[in-house]
């Protein structure tokens, strides 16, 4: 039975141990080679001091030392927290604070930077670091991560894990305040997983370009079903979009998942993508964001052979929908429809389904849904709430998940994306919480008020847009204030334009109205 | 034609306004922009596009390499390289 995270990669690995599984750049790795190395891991980690249920970070780039620390945690019955790379030490402080990380896994360089944060987390217990070079002085164990594979594993090392038990923790940002853990099981990975092979058609033949980050659930989710069916996943750093069709060129890449602004990218007029036919790439998802109608006009002729999924999902509730290719034509903006072995309500503000046409909130019920957010009840409680179409007798027995996007469905069932129900932006297939950007603002110590909104933007999905007001008429830069931003936040965090102005318009109780800011910006409130 | 050194003051004025990390550690015309995460693939747009409408040229996405965009100074190096081949 393949119940557990490590467990698809170990059926993949007994059926087709030469096989290849993993590749970056010159490293080219079999399934033998993989499972010997997250075997060796997991058992150094054990030795290291991780035991059942320990948070263990990952904070590193795209790379084989990240695939490997990701089953080698599941093997060792811990929970890995993936962290994006382009993350700042605060950031990353933050996230190894709120999940109480046991032991973290990073680069060289990485812990010199995080050398300063360090005395905050009381909680790490171990270090490992990937590259050589001197680790900086610190009073932690810091111990080689090729050593640490190479660990020999115990004969009677047996699971103690149950599906039920937490696998993974991905930090997402919501409307208001720092970034949350949603919590997923090993059921949900492996649902997920399973799911999306299905709908997708994945089978071993898949040879998958991993563009997007592991910290993201639809990124992690092309890992999972690489190694589920026993297909290749190819890794890539990138900077220029050609460097992305020049990989899936030269490793004949089938499928390949990005968010809006990677089609952006690869959709522009000077793009190689629209000079260089792609026979191999049998499918291309979209999720992150809706696709804009023009780049998905571009694609769809540069790739006449590439089926188009145009999918939907939440953290939350890991993936939910996707429309099948075949109804591009007739829906092309369309969220589809729900995924495999899931439901999909649009339900209104008193409890009961939408008709078509009809605005309403999405709810997902299925295997997919999350165990919540890691140490906030209260939050979990207002988005996993008892299904409210059962029947009494069934009492609470089932939590669904309240996705906070507003959408409608058609006469044929099909959905579409309104909006939201809150102030959350989302930029770049990232979730930014307005509050964030507004407290890096703040502590510049010049603004009396700042008020954040996501503004329509073709690249981005949506663009970051702040509102500042000076302290006591001070004098101001927009530029100085992006700058500001930029040694606090992540880049994609960033506003791209701040405008000052005199006051911030209030509501009646005083608070900022964000409604009229974007009312302002011609969109409607 | 603009002068070498008037070519690297535009393409440094517009790195600093645009690039947040650029203003605040400042940036020498020799510094890595890619490999110090100044500039990421979408900030590679912006300055295709900078450069396009700037100094009238037509960029081909087999120019977009490391090679042309990693500093200032072979910024500055493309834009004349093309300007002289046009």
């Amino acid at each position: 039975m393949k119940f557990l995270i490590h467990h698809m990669l170990n059926a993949s690995a007994v059926r087709t141990p030469g096989k290849e599984a993993l590749i970056h750049g010159e490293q080219r790795l079999t399934y033998q080679e993989v499972t010997r190395q997250v075997s060796g891991l997991a058992a150094g980690l054990k030795q290291a001091g991780l035991t059942r249920g320990d948070r263990l970070g990952i904070y590193l780039e795209a790379s084989v030392p990240q695939v490997i620390s990701i089953f080698a945690t599941s093997q060792a019955a811990g929970v890995f927290v993936p962290i994006n790379a382009l993350l700042f030490p605060e950031q990353v402080a933050h996230i190894a604070k709120d999940c109480e990380m046991t032991g973290l896994i990073t680069t060289t360089d990485k812990l010199a930077a995080l050398a300063g944060v360090l005395p905050e987390l009381p909680s790490l217990k171990f270090i490992v670091v990937v590259q050589g070079g001197d680790a900086p002085n610190i009073t932690l164990p810091v111990l080689d991560f090729a050593g640490l594979c190479n660990t020999v594993p115990s004969q009677d090392a047996k699971d103690v894990s149950i599906d039920k038990d937490l696998a993974a923790i991905l930090y997402t940002s919501g409307s208001t305040g720092k970034p949350k853990g949603v919590m997923l099981s090993h059921a949900n990975v492996v649902a997920g997983s399973t799911i999306v092979s299905t709908y997708l058609g994945i089978t071993a033949n898949e040879r998958i370009l991993a563009v997007l980050p592991f910290s993201f659930d639809a990124g992690m989710n092309q890992l999972m079903t690489a190694f589920q069916q026993g297909g290749t996943l190819v890794l890539i750093n990138f900077v220029f979009a050609r460097e992305i069709v020049q990989l899936l060129l030269r490793e004949r890449i089938t499928g390949l998942a990005g968010v809006p602004t990677l089609w952006s990218l690869l959709s522009q007029p000077n793009s190689t993508l629209q000079r260089q036919p792609l026979p191999d790439l049998r499918y291309i998802t979209n999720t992150g964001g809706a696709m804009p109608q023009a780049v998905l006009k571009i694609l769809r002729q540069a790739l006449p052979t590439t089926r188009i999924f145009l999918m939907y999902g939440l953290t939350e509730a890991f993936r939910s929908t996707y429309l099948p290719p075949e109804e591009l034509d007739r829906r092309p903006t369309s969220m589809g429809k729900a995924i495999p072995d899931t439901e999909i309500l649009v339900i209104d503000e008193h409890g009961r389904l939408c008709k078509p046409g009809e605005i309403g909130e999405l709810i997902h019920r299925g295997p997919t849904v999350s165990l919540g957010y890691w140490g906030r009840p209260e939050d979990t409680d207002r988005a996993l709430r008892p299904n409210p179409l059962l029947p009494a007798q069934m009492g609470n027995c089932e939590k669904v998940c309240y996705s906070g996007d507003l959408v409608k469905l058609d006469e044929d069932g099909f959905l579409y994306f309104i909006g939201r129900r809150d102030t959350m932006i989302k930029s770049s297939g990232f979730r930014i919480s307005p509050t964030e950007v507004e407290e890096a603002l703040f502590s510049s110590g010049k603004l009396r008020g700042a008020a954040v909104i996501g503004v329509p933007d073709d690249a981005l999905g949506q663009a970051i847009k702040a509102f500042v007001v000076a302290k006591d008429g001070a004098p101001l830069l927009a530029e100085d204030l992006i700058a500001h931003c930029g040694e606090k936040l992540p880049r994609y965090m960033v506003p791209k334009t701040i405008e000052i102005v005199e006051e911030l318009p209030k509501t009646s109780s005083g608070k900022v109205d964000y409604p009229s800011l974007r009312r302002r910006e011609g969109l409607t409130g | 034609m603009e002068s070498a050194q008037a070519i690297k003051d535009t393409i440094r004025n517009f790195v600093v306004a645009k690039f947040p990390l650029a203003r605040k550690r400042g940036v020498g015309d020799a510094d890595l922009l890619l490999e110090a995460g100044i500039v990421d693939s979408l900030g590679i747009l912006d300055l295709v596009q900078f450069l396009e409408t700037e100094f009238g040229l037509h960029i081909e996405d087999d120019e977009l390499l490391p090679e042309n965009f990693q500093s200032i100074d072979k910024l500055a190096e493309f834009v004349q390289t093309k300007h002289t081949t046009a």
